[in-house]
């Protein structure tokens, strides 16, 4: 009895511990867009000519964000400020790219900015929001952020409109099963992500506890 | 020389019109925010030359060449280098991989300077040629461009119930819809992703999602029943590929 029990258990955290390398992989795979970094680039030589003050701030930004990016862990708990920060960095440096084309509304309580979440959790989403949103649309994309706290839980909500007519490539798929599995491995819980996509808005909610039941590997 | 600039990127656009200040004889007449200006423009235009960005809103670069039927020269600037590279350095005037130097530019421009006179069509072929070679490179279609009129339609894949050859053309064929496209079934062949269209007979290409049922029809062939009520013949070659396709 207790024998197979043990068994089950390896096995399982043997399931686990496959789960999270993949994860880390797909996450150092997804770290920097080389596409991101190149159209940045040329953005600030643009602006070099144009408005050299704006691309010393953007080089700056891009800096942060790089050193942020490189110096993160995978799946290590950091702060939501940090992330939020970088989230920010990140959509400043594509509102010099895109201009008006992306409006970004962020709502943040207080309360929430030392909420404990996994790093970089948020960032592939904002990334989405930019490739299915921004990218596919002539139409100026409005991105908004709305963080909250709910029954001692830190809620994030994702929301950005779309072009129906440039929804045509798919692929958001692999990068939120890939959150949904890290929300899991951290807090042991389901359902904690949850998606709405209608004609014109996709939507993702984000819970995360604060009681962190983490396995003894993690 | 008459140059149209199209990038979605406001500060892309920027520096190649600042790079462009340099260059003798540069003439630009239009800039462009998307595919569909793009094409507007060049229609209205007629330029020697464009600017191409790929990676656009609406319709893409490579979709914006394919409706163009008076082909301009063509140089791609853009941050994607991973396919079709090979192909632009051969066919396209040039491509410019962002970011890119002033000097690196005029370069650029000095060779479709060049080829303007040297062969005042030579534009022309090398983008046919161009297209050609990315009809050959595995890329796999998740939308058609086609024009109906004077209108551009982006046809999801998904939304194709057949392709069936029609002389030069292939009529790309919707519930709602009929396109004409001047390809090959080859190219579609090739171009899509097989586990989703299989070529059942040397006219038809079907998207399996739109079957309802397959009949035997005589010794050799059989009907393929779509859910809008169509039938399409397969031959026994293309009813083999579709039995395989479907798995059963």
């Amino acid at each position: 009895m207790y024998y197979g029990n043990l068994q089950t258990k390896m096995s399982e955290e043997a399931n686990m511990r496959a789960a999270i390398r993949e994860a880390e992989l797909n996450m150092l795979k997804s770290q920097i867009n080389p596409h991101f970094l190149f159209n940045s680039l040329n953005s600030v030589s643009s602006l070099t000519v144009s408005n050299p003050q704006k691309a010393q701030n953007m080089i700056v930004k891009l800096s942060d964000y790089m050193r942020y990016m490189v110096s993160v862990k995978a799946d290590q708990l950091t702060s939501f400020r940090a992330e939020f920060q970088n989230i920010e960095r990140y959509l400043a440096i594509e509102h010099i790219r895109f201009g008006n084309r992306l409006i970004y509304e962020p709502v943040v309580q207080d309360l929430c900015l030392d909420f404990p979440i996994p790093s970089l959790i948020l960032q592939p989403l904002f990334e989405n929001a930019i490739k299915h949103g921004v990218h596919e649309s002539t139409e100026p994309i409005t991105i908004s952020l709305r963080c909250t706290l709910v029954n001692g839980m830190l809620e994030v909500l994702i929301r950005n409109n779309f072009d129906p007519e440039g929804q045509i490539r798919k692929g958001t798929g692999i990068g939120l099963k890939n959150i949904a599995d890290r929300l899991r491995l951290h807090y042991n819980s389901d359902n904690l992500l949850k998606i709405v996509k209608t004609e014109t808005h996709f939507e993702v909610r984000l819970y995360f506890p604060s009681v962190i039941e983490k396995t003894e590997m993690l | 020389m008459k140059i149209i600039i199209i990038d979605d990127e406001t500060p892309a656009r920027d520096l190649i019109k600042f790079y462009l200040k340099g260059v003798a004889g540069a003439e630009l007449v239009a800039e462009c925010a998307n595919g569909f200006e793009g094409l507007r423009a060049i229609q209205e235009h007629q330029p020697d030359l464009i600017l191409l960005d790929i990676q656009m809103p609406k319709i893409n670069g490579f979709e914006l060449l394919e409706l163009i039927e008076d082909k301009p020269m063509v140089i791609f600037a853009t941050a994607y280098d991973e396919f079709a590279i090979r192909a632009f350095e051969q066919s396209a005037v040039d491509y410019l991989l962002k970011p890119y130097t002033q000097e690196r530019f005029v370069s650029a421009i000095q060779k479709a300077v060049a080829r303007k006179s040297e062969k005042p069509d030579s534009g022309k072929q090398n983008i046919q040629k161009l297209m050609e070679t990315l009809d050959n490179e595995p890329i796999v279609l998740d939308r058609v461009a086609v024009k109906s009129g004077s209108k551009i339609h982006v046809v999801p894949i998904h939304e194709v119930v057949y392709f069936e050859s029609d002389g030069d053309y292939v009529s790309i064929v919707t519930n709602a819809h009929k396109y004409l496209k001047e390809k090959t079934m080859k190219y579609f062949e090739a171009s899509l992703d097989p586990g989703q269209f299989v070529r059942i007979h040397r006219s038809y290409i079907v998207n399996i999602n739109h079957i309802s049922r397959i009949e035997l029809y005589d010794k050799d062939s059989y009907l393929v029943f779509l859910k809008n009520d169509k039938k399409l013949k397969a031959s026994a070659q293309g009813y083999k590929l579709l039995k395989k396709t479907l798995n059963y």
